[in-house]
């Protein structure tokens, strides 16, 4: 066959005599040379019986990972490298993570191309998530997600909380506990969704987490993301954007107790509101119901005062009223009875008898009505009575058109009885004794007399001439005489 | 009470009454319906605050299996 005898004429290799003479090539660049490399540490995983630790790194752009390799931490520096890391970033080496490593490239023939790490530069990271946090910022206020979820309204009470943690940490215990120890027994529901909490694995299980609870919103009235107990590491997660955005779009709003000492991470900054720890969260939850407790004590103790002060006011207006009343009520029978009092001082005298009772009764009734002290009780009573005087005054009425000519007689004579015009009687007996004393007879029965010419009587003589004849009268009997001579 | 009312409502409502009853315009018969209304919401309102009896004993039962 051709091909075969081709491919047995030519030069042939084993894999070996390859793989070395690629290595051997390769060293010549890279044997002994040590570079930093900037990439991404897209997986870790720490073999527990040899100890050293296996890398997967990745270079990518917007779209696409451009690069990937292999890379490997021998035991030897595992320790010293990831406790340097840990050290200034306060986070364990995880995937995900941007790191800066120094590196060695090497080829085996068995195990292929391979970096091996020799240092790192954890202040790379640092900056990296620095850089990522800012970016998340920037983004979420750019979309307008910054302040969304803060905007929410959380409800009055808020009974039904969505918690998100892990049953067994010590955040979640707290939390729980401060709401069962508190002094009142709060009816406070509470439901866990798992997630972890931290590290690389975070960021999925969180979603997953949040996103199981929007699909039975309408259950809850708030989220709480409880984390505790576990120091200041693995926090990136918060300031990752896919979180960050979830969570700022999320339709309850939010509560954060992720205890920790370091700066606030993005998803606390945007989350409704910001507890430093679980027992924060706890107690910011309490606060809300022990607000309502109060409030309804208060309200209790102030209704009571409201209704104390609108009664005392309304029973100072019915006594107002009841005095206005009153005194309506009386100056009405006033007149009513002295119209009354008019009409039986024109009746006949055993008719009067009769009705004079019946208008003390009148009076008596109306005083009894305006001691009772309910108005309304009052005014009844006073309706009833008016009628009844209005009957009376009717009765009255008639029985003096019935019997006018009879009425005016009695009137007269009831007149001539009364007080003034006996008073009348005196003065005018007393005059005409006067008069009787003044009357002339008596003068001239003293000796006196009264002379009259032509009828009138004379009180001075210069009219007089001679030969007139005068007339003189005395008590008894009248003298005819000529006048002779005047003195 | 509505079996469906929220805490929310019942407070809304006992604001509006004390409100009304500040406002000093309702009558005396008004006023007595309204108390009693606002007693009534009180006592939803802390019914829904405080876990009933029942409620713990529950809860005390489910720890317990």
């Amino acid at each position: 066959m051709e091909s075969d005898s081709i491919a047995i004429m030519q030069k042939t290799y084993s894999l070996h005599e390859i793989m070395h003479s690629v290595q051997s090539v390769l060293l010549k660049t890279y044997a002994n040379r040590q570079y930093w490399v900037r990439c991404e540490l897209s997986r870790i995983s720490l073999h527990a019986q040899s100890g050293h630790c296996y890398l997967e790194l990745i270079d990518k752009n917007e779209t696409a990972i451009v690069a990937q390799q292999r890379g490997i931490i021998w035991a030897d520096k595992y320790n010293s490298i990831s406790e340097k890391f840990k050290a200034i970033t306060n986070t364990p080496l995880a995937g995900g993570m941007k790191v800066l490593l120094q590196c060695s490239v090497n080829f085996h023939p068995v195990h292929g191309l391979s970096l091996t790490v020799s240092d790192i530069e954890p202040s790379f990271t640092l900056g990296e998530m620095a850089r990522m946090k800012n970016e998340s910022i920037a983004r979420l206020k750019s979309e307008g997600l910054f302040n969304v979820n803060r905007r929410l309204k959380l409800s009055l009470l808020p009974q039904c909380l969505a918690l998100v943690s892990v049953a067994t940490s010590r955040g979640y215990q707290d939390f729980i506990s401060t709401i069962a120890n508190h002094h009142h027994q709060y009816s406070i529901n509470c439901r866990l969704f798992e997630a972890v909490l931290q590290g690389e694995s975070a960021v999925p299980t969180l979603i997953r987490a949040i996103n199981k609870i929007f699909s039975q919103k309408e259950k809850f009235d708030a989220i709480v993301i409880i984390r505790g107990g576990a120091g200041d590491a693995g926090l990136a997660c918060y300031d990752e954007y896919s979180l960050s955005a979830l969570i700022a779009r999320s339709p309850l709003p939010v509560i954060t107790g992720i205890g920790h000492a370091s700066n606030e991470t993005v998803v606390e900054m945007i989350a409704y509101k910001n507890c430093i720890t679980p027992t924060a969260a706890a107690t910011f939850i309490l606060e809300k119901f022990d607000a309502q407790s109060l409030f309804l004590t208060e309200q209790t103790v102030y209704l009571k005062d409201l209704s104390k002060t609108f009664f005392s006011k309304e029973k100072q207006y019915l006594s107002t009223q009841s005095e206005r009343f009153c005194l309506i009520v009386r100056n009405h029978t006033d007149r009513q009875d002295f119209q009354i009092k008019n009409l039986i001082a024109g009746l006949p005298a055993n008719l009067r008898e009769f009705f004079s009772l019946t208008r003390q009764n009148i009076k008596q009734s109306v005083q009894t009505i305006l001691n009772v002290k309910r108005l309304g009780k009052q005014s009844e009573l006073l309706i009833d009575l008016n009628r009844k005087t209005i009957e009376i005054k009717q009765r009255i009425e008639n029985h003096f058109i019935l019997n006018r000519n009879l009425l005016s007689e009695q009137s007269i004579k009831l007149s001539t009885v009364s007080p003034k015009f006996k008073r009348n009687n005196e003065i005018i007996d007393h005059l005409s004794e006067k008069i009787i004393l003044l009357d002339p007879v008596n003068t001239l029965m003293r000796g006196y007399s009264i002379t009259r010419l032509n009828g009138k009587a004379l009180t001075e003589s210069s009219d007089l001439v001679s030969g007139m004849l005068l007339e003189t009268q005395l008590a008894n009997g009248i003298v005819i005489s000529t006048v002779e001579k005047k003195k | 009470m509505e079996k469906k009312k929220t805490y929310e409502e019942a407070y809304e409502e006992l604001q509006g009454i004390v409100k009304e009853i500040e406002s000093g315009t309702i009558s005396v018969d008004v006023l007595g319906e309204k108390v009693k209304r606002a007693g009534e919401l009180i006592r939803f309102c802390k019914e829904k605050l405080f876990k009933t009896e029942q409620e713990v004993n529950e809860v005390l039962k489910e720890l317990d299996k």
